[in-house]
């Protein structure tokens, strides 16, 4: 089953406008079909299927404002389903074109709260609101766990019976989250001639770091940027400004505050990670097969999705052909 | 203790009183031989003689207007309407002149008159003779409204009304006429303004009025059956209004259905739940329902007449669907 998604067409698109399906739920579709029309404030663009299978779960009609990232629709083996409840799938399996060039492949909202306010606001009684609220309790998690709504007082104890691990998520209520995936082949390719011709060792680690670092200034325009690089084992390291140290020499460590958190997580069978109430935009980089998965979550108040789009479009980039990168 | 009738009841506080008080006179149609159609002012006329007991012609507006000048001039008149009905015949006389001379003399002024009337429906007395008005009188700053659930509330309340010195006009439900009731045999008197819990309970609270506390009493015992456990609330007076109670009530159970027999729109049940709505927002669970007879002339048919008011079973209904969730427009 493949995810249709709301493509950002613009930078500094928030949403798109559905002007018309062109395929019906339940039709078949076969890859490069046309699937619907989008209009940017410059144009009406026809978006393809990514993917053979029916359309289903159709979740948009013609005329609406679709939030970039947010899933439509989704491309299965069957017809079932054709018009369905909202799919709030948060990440994707499997990358709608996941050959030759690196892609952004999704972004959506993350996780249960602001995916589910999206279709209309939370209906409940006003006890059960300032219970809520007294309590600290995120009332859009209940949305996730598919109680009935309106909420009444009864409801809380659900919430409070949740898992704590539901519970990291009101910090990270306002997270949003992008994924890309690229070829391992560039890079391995790139660190073999290092070693091969120049006797210079490079790290995927000093790699991810110098390469984020780049990618993240060309995106923001920062003059300086701190990469927290995670050790779950021990301290973290603080890494200064990566970008501007040659590949094979360690970047200065510092004590200011960092820009972003990075997980390479690309030696484990992890692919992202969230530990802790940090409130800093993430960066996760792990292995699928042959293929890197990055992993980026980041909240409104932090960058605008044109600019988190622009850094991982730029990191997917650099680590799938990193001589280019370096020329 | 002694059961009398809620007739009886109020005979004794109007003897009781007159005896007490000799500027106390009652005047209506039929008040003194016949002992009004409900037979409740029997036997007065002949303790206390033509001059106190005081037979009318059929001329409503007459005999409110000499009531209402008698009050401003040092007696204390209780006046019989017969019909609850009939007050529309009154108004002038009653909202404009009653309840206005003590604010419009400075205070120089008081109008120590009772109007006494009745209410309710299923009398099969048709659409002229079956409503339930309480609420077009408590829209009127300068009247007190009192509304008795039971005998011993018939009593204690009429009493306090006598020795008010404003104007109070109190509702008797028609047909709880012959309903007993426990009332000492001893003196007492009912406050106004004091709300009585009729029934204590933890789910829900059911705020009713006059014969409504019957009525949310038995649905009370249909849902004590379920387990869901229900508080009764007599206001006993709806001007002046005890939203202390009731608050503390519903902050309690966070839930409330109000239940008048009046017409529902614009009513004694829209009041209650404005007011909560306002005092008690963020405790309530749920939204607060009013249930009151529906918005149509009282039907003479009987079939007809017992479904346009409010029935244990009706609000035991509303009451699980509140309980559940279910009570909600989207």
């Amino acid at each position: 089953m493949s995810e249709v998604i709301m493509p950002a067409l613009g930078m500094a698109q928030d949403t798109g406008k559905l002007v018309k399906w062109l395929k019906a739920p339940g039709d078949s579709v076969a890859t490069g079909d046309l699937l619907f029309e989008v209009e940017t404030d410059k144009s009406v663009m026809e978006v393809e299927a990514q993917a053979d299978g029916f359309l289903t779960h159709v979740s948009a009609s013609d005329g609406d404002d679709v939030p970039v990232g947010k899933t439509i629709a989704m491309i299965s083996a069957t017809a079932d389903n054709a018009v369905a409840t909202p799919v709030t799938k948060v990440e994707p399996e499997q990358a709608p074109t996941p050959e030759t060039m690196p892609t952004v492949v999704a972004m959506s909202s993350t996780p249960s709260t602001a995916a589910a306010l999206e279709g209309g606001r939370i209906l409940a009684s006003p006890k059960a609101r300032r219970l809520a609220a007294e309590d600290g309790l995120d009332l859009g998690q209940l949305v996730a766990t598919g109680t009935a709504m309106p909420y009444h007082v009864s409801d809380l104890k659900t919430l409070r019976d949740l898992p704590a691990s539901s519970a990291q998520t009101v910090v990270m209520a306002a997270t949003k989250q992008i994924t890309a995936r690229c070829k391992q082949a560039g890079s391995r390719d790139f660190m073999d001639w290092m070693k091969a011709d120049g006797a210079i060792t490079v790290t995927p680690t000093a790699m991810f770091t110098s390469f984020a670092s780049s990618a993240w200034r060309v995106a923001t325009e920062a003059p300086t940027i701190v990469v927290q690089l995670s050790d779950p084992d021990g301290e973290d390291t603080y890494l200064r400004n990566a970008d501007f140290t040659r590949l094979s020499v360690p970047a200065p460590e510092t004590d200011e505050d960092a820009t972003f958190v990075l997980h390479d997580l690309s030696a484990s069978f992890l692919t992202s990670l969230r530990l802790g109430d940090t409130a800093l935009p993430t960066l996760s980089i792990g292995a699928d097969g042959d293929s890197y998965l990055i992993t980026f979550e980041f909240g409104s108040d932090q960058m605008s999705n044109a600019q988190a789009i622009a850094f991982i479009s730029g990191l997917a980039r650099r680590l799938a052909d990193p001589l280019h990168h370096l020329v | 203790m002694r059961q009398i009738t809620l007739s009886t009841a109020v005979n004794e506080a109007i003897a009781e009183e007159m005896r007490r008080d000799e500027t106390i006179f009652l005047i209506g149609e039929d008040v003194a031989e016949a002992g009004t159609p409900f037979k409740i002012t029997a036997g007065l006329v002949e303790e206390f003689g033509t001059d106190r007991v005081i037979d009318t012609p059929i001329s409503e507006p007459g005999f409110m207007g000499i009531a209402v000048g008698a009050a401003m001039t040092g007696s204390r008149p209780i006046v019989d309407l017969m019909f609850g009905d009939f007050i529309f015949l009154i108004m002038d006389q009653l909202c404009n002149q009653a309840a206005k001379t003590h604010y419009m003399s400075g205070g120089k002024l008081n109008v120590p008159l009772v109007l006494r009337t009745n209410m309710g429906a299923t009398r099969r007395s048709a659409a002229q003779h079956s409503q339930s008005l309480h609420a077009i009188v408590a829209h009127i700053p300068g009247l007190k409204v009192a509304m008795p659930s039971s005998a011993y509330e018939a009593k204690g309340l009429l009493k306090t009304a006598i020795r008010d010195n404003n104007p109070v006009v109190i509702f008797e439900d028609k047909l709880m006429y012959q309903d007993k009731a426990d009332v000492p045999e001893e003196e007492f008197l009912i406050p106004f303004g004091v709300a009585n819990v009729k029934r204590e309970g933890s789910d829900i609270t059911l705020v009713g009025t006059s014969s409504m506390v019957q009525v949310a009493e038995k649905a009370a015992e249909i849902l004590a059956a379920e387990g869901i456990s229900a508080e009764v609330i007599d206001p006993r007076t709806i001007v002046p209004l005890d939203m202390d109670t009731i608050n503390a009530s519903v902050r309690k159970t966070s839930r409330c259905i109000v239940i008048d027999e009046g017409h529902q729109s614009f009513g004694v049940t829209s009041e209650i739940a404005s007011r909560l709505m306002e005092q008690s927002f963020y405790h309530l669970d749920g939204p607060v329902i009013r249930m009151g007879a529906m918005d149509v002339p009282i039907p003479f048919s009987p079939a007809l007449e017992d479904i346009t008011v409010p029935t244990p079973e009706g609000v035991a209904a509303t009451a699980r669907k509140l309980m559940a969730g279910e009570m909600y427009h989207v």
